[in-house]
């Protein structure tokens, strides 16, 4: 296969934080264009590290990571946005509290210019109509679920091509929490997007992925199709501390 | 009442801009910066020196607030960035340090005597029955300038959008496409400008020595804490509440309240009612009048 | 040359009083404390006070404790909802305003001018052999209270009150009494701060606002900085090779015959250069502080 066969493609990740340990030990990683794939795994197997290291916050030691059929190992975050068309939904702090809605999602399209910003904005506001009656509120103001449909919002403006999502429903009521997974099939139905996601709800991030990795430390331990996961024996092992 | 609304109005312009650009600085640079009542010295000393040199005076202030702009961004690079790393406390001595390095330069270069900027008019104006300077108005025009752009550079730009949306969330700003360290850079030099503006403007109207910035210190670090450090325009807030406390302490005659027909506060405890609000404010509200919320432990 | 050598060896023991005092409040306890000097402040007033209302110098000491206490205890009643930098700023705020009072209630403190002719300690047969006697009063007073702060931090004590600066929701949640710990510690650090503004005012026979300039409170920081945060052996040393170099300033001065504000800069330039050389080249100082050395 060549490097450039997959949307998101992960080689031989070493990573870790300051001068800590390794928390991840060469880890690959494939997901094909138009995919949702999950990644699961007990806390502290790096999960919520890998999407960061492929998200370009935690530098790599060593491996590669491709976006977009190109090498994003060196490039800085802030510069991804535009050159991998990739977009990040972080866990917590995903909205700038102090800004309104609307500045939210208009910072996503910076780079566009005014027409094409505003009417990107103007669709955005039908898709999320929740999101369009408090376009002028502070997002300090929202919901959880309300923060996470408008980090999602800034994130789709820039009209990426791959959308990294770090534990979408955390910290949602079950409600909210199925409006999000749905949320996340009909972008993709929509647009086409790769979608890779981390998450501890397993079974619902199943139920709406075609893939799935799960970790255990630092290293994948199981690479199946999301629909037969659920019934590998050796995933309540490995959440269980077997390796 | 008028004289009093423009001695409040004075004595908030002195303040305010150095507040304001220790708020600025606070907001991306998570730590009091002392060193920055220092470039509020270092600016009129330059201005004085190009000014003597005869470039008009506007444009010495302009080109000295740049000099300070750019010496606040190499200092927050090498120096205060690099103490971060080791806690916001150990930064804070930091730039105490650097600021005493700063006053020992200008006793060495400049000498500890005082300076005045010589203005060719020093004309009195009749405000509403009120005396008012010449240079008092430059003072206060500069200061109102200054946040007239500050806002609308703030509120009205995409610079000033990416700036809000970095101070509130650094890492999202990045994953947003917003280059956070050249945003840092920005407002580091904003602040150091200020800063240098703001010793400007009370270096004209009284005078200048190197005492101007140790005795700015307590009064700039009150208001910036009272409107909530890291809140740009909370610390013009802030320093109005600081000047009304201080103009009021040296207006009223507490003489009837205790049987005198006049007693008014001595002026030098006046300096100490800034330092006293900033006590009380960090034992009761210790994050700012306008903010409930506890950021930390 | 002996006399001179003799003051700048009380004036390093003296400052060596006030380092450790310093570095049990930050180096220990993570007190940023920047207005140490107002604790050395309540002992210098404490023995002026006293000695100017006909009192004697067991009066002095007294007052300048129960003075020294109160500081204290606010200190650390404000402690208990700040964060580091921002009670670093508050007692920064303190000390001047106290140094405010200082200055213009003439009635009590002589203002400005301050409190003059109180008398020495110890008289020996002459003025040098009186001048000994305390200078070795001050070191022994030194080596108790290096010894009482090493076994003070080496018990439990000690370590929660690293506890307390390194993880404080985490000893909370172990059931540290925080405000009590922070409460003891500025106590028992502020007794030796006091007792060197005590024989301070005895030993320069005058106690006046100039002596509670809030640089004094720095120099106190560079020492410790220099020493190494949380290590006693070395903010002693600190303090005594920061004052060996004060000491030759003044020689500099005449050797290159410079204007005396240039005295003034140097000074500033031993301090802030001091401070600064070291957090950024060796934070940890020249003696680090010992990890994981407590018995517990």
């Amino acid at each position: 296969m060549s490097k450039l066969d997959g949307m998101i493609v992960v080689e031989g990740l070493r990573a870790g934080y300051g001068d800590g340990p390794d928390i991840l030990h060469g880890l690959d990683l494939r997901v094909a264009a138009g995919e949702i794939v999950t990644i699961l795994g007990p806390n502290g197997c790096g999960k919520s590290t890998l999407l960061k290291a492929i998200g370009g916050f935690v530098p790599p030691r060593a491996g590669n990571v491709y976006i977009n059929a190109q090498d994003a190992t060196a490039v800085p975050v802030h510069r991804r946005v535009r050159t991998h068309h990739v977009g990040f939904v972080p866990q917590t702090d995903n909205v700038f509290t102090t800004l309104s809605v609307a500045d939210n999602i208009l910072l996503g399209a910076r780079f566009l210019v005014a027409t094409e910003r505003r009417q990107r904005f103007a669709a955005l506001m039908k898709s999320y109509p929740s999101l369009a009656n408090k376009r002028d509120r502070r997002a300090s103001a929202l919901s959880g679920g309300e923060r996470q449909l408008l980090s999602i919002a800034r994130a789709l403006i820039a009209d990426p091509a791959v959308l990294l999502l770090d534990e979408p429903s955390a910290g949602l009521s079950p409600v909210m929490m199925d409006e999000v997974f749905d949320e996340i099939v009909r972008i993709r139905d929509r647009t086409g997007m790769t979608i890779l996601m981390v998450e501890q709800n397993a079974a619902q991030a199943l139920a709406v992925s075609e893939r799935a990795y799960v970790l255990s430390l630092g290293r994948v331990a199981i690479e199946q199709r999301a629909s037969e996961l659920l019934d590998n024996p050796e995933l309540a092992g490995l959440y269980l501390g077997a390796h | 009442m008028v004289q009093f609304l423009v001695d409040l109005l004075l004595r908030a312009g002195d303040i305010a801009l150095v507040a304001v650009a220790l708020s600025a600085g606070y907001s991306l640079v998570k730590f009091p910066n002392i060193a920055i009542v220092q470039y509020a010295t270092i600016g009129p000393f330059l201005a004085y020196l190009i000014a003597r040199s005869g470039i008009p005076f506007a444009l010495a202030v302009a080109a000295a607030c740049l000099f300070v702009g750019v010496l606040a961004v190499a200092l927050n690079l090498l120096v205060f960035e690099r103490l971060l790393k080791s806690g916001s406390a150990i930064a804070m001595i930091g730039s105490l340090a650097v600021g005493m390095l700063f006053t020992a330069t200008l006793l060495v270069t400049a000498g500890p005597d005082t300076r005045h900027f010589d203005f060719a008019i020093t004309a009195l104006f009749d405000v509403f029955g009120s005396n008012v300077t010449l240079t008092q108005m430059i003072s206060l025009a500069m200061s109102l300038t200054a946040f007239i752009l500050l806002a609308l550079l703030l509120f009205c730009t995409d610079i000033g959008r990416c700036m809000r949306a970095t101070a509130a969330n650094p890492n999202l700003a990045r994953a947003t496409g917003i280059d956070a360290r050249l945003v840092v850079r920005v407002i580091i030099f904003l602040s150091g400008m200020l800063a240098a503006l703001g010793g400007t403007g009370i270096a004209i109207k009284s005078e200048l020595n190197i005492l101007l910035g140790p005795d700015l210190m307590l009064p700039v670090f009150a208001a910036a804490i009272l409107g909530g450090l890291g809140n740009p325009i909370g610390a013009i807030f802030g320093a109005l509440v600081i000047s009304f406390a201080e103009t009021l302490a040296a207006a009223i005659n507490f003489g009837p309240l205790v049987g005198q027909s006049f007693l008014f506060i001595p002026v030098n405890y006046i300096a100490a009612a800034s330092f006293l609000i900033l006590v009380v404010a960090l034992l009761f509200r210790p994050y700012g009048l306008f903010v409930n919320e506890v950021k930390r432990v | 040359m002996f006399e001179f050598s003799l003051h700048v060896a009380t004036i390093a023991a003296l400052y060596g009083l006030l380092a450790l005092s310093l570095n049990l409040q930050t180096g220990f306890a993570g007190l940023v404390n920047f207005g140490q000097i107002a604790l050395f402040g309540c002992g210098t007033y404490g023995a002026a006070l006293a000695f100017n209302n006909q009192f004697g110098p067991v009066v002095g000491l007294l007052l300048g404790l129960v003075l020294v206490s109160l500081v204290a205890l606010f200190f650390a009643r404000l402690g208990r909802s700040l964060g580091s930098d921002y009670w670093g700023i508050a007692t920064l705020a303190i000390g001047q305003i106290l140094l405010t009072i200082a200055t213009n209630e003439t009635w009590l403190t002589g203002g400005a001018q301050g409190i003059s002719g109180l008398p020495q300690l110890f008289t020996g047969s002459t003025r040098l052999q009186g001048h000994l006697i305390l200078f070795s009063v001050t070191l022994a007073l030194l080596a108790a209270t290096w010894w009482l702060f090493h076994r003070l931090t080496q018990s439990k004590f000690g370590l929660s009150l690293r506890l307390m600066r390194e993880e404080p929701q985490f000893a909370a949640s172990l059931g540290y009494d925080l405000d009590g710990l922070r409460r003891s510690a500025m106590l028992v650090a502020a007794v030796p701060a006091a007792l060197s503004g005590f024989l301070f005012a005895h030993y320069m026979t005058f106690v006046g606002p100039d002596q509670l300039f809030s640089t004094e409170t720095f120099v106190v920081w560079t020492m410790v900085v220099i020493g190494g945060l949380g290590s006693h052996a070395g903010v002693v040393v600190g303090a005594i090779l920061t004052q060996m170099l004060f000491a030759a300033v003044p020689f500099a001065k005449d050797f290159f015959a410079l204007p005396s504000e240039y005295v003034a800069a140097m000074r500033l330039t031993l301090i802030g250069g001091g401070l600064l050389g070291f957090l950024l080249l060796r934070p940890q100082g020249l003696i680090p502080e010992k990890v994981g050395s407590i018995r517990g």
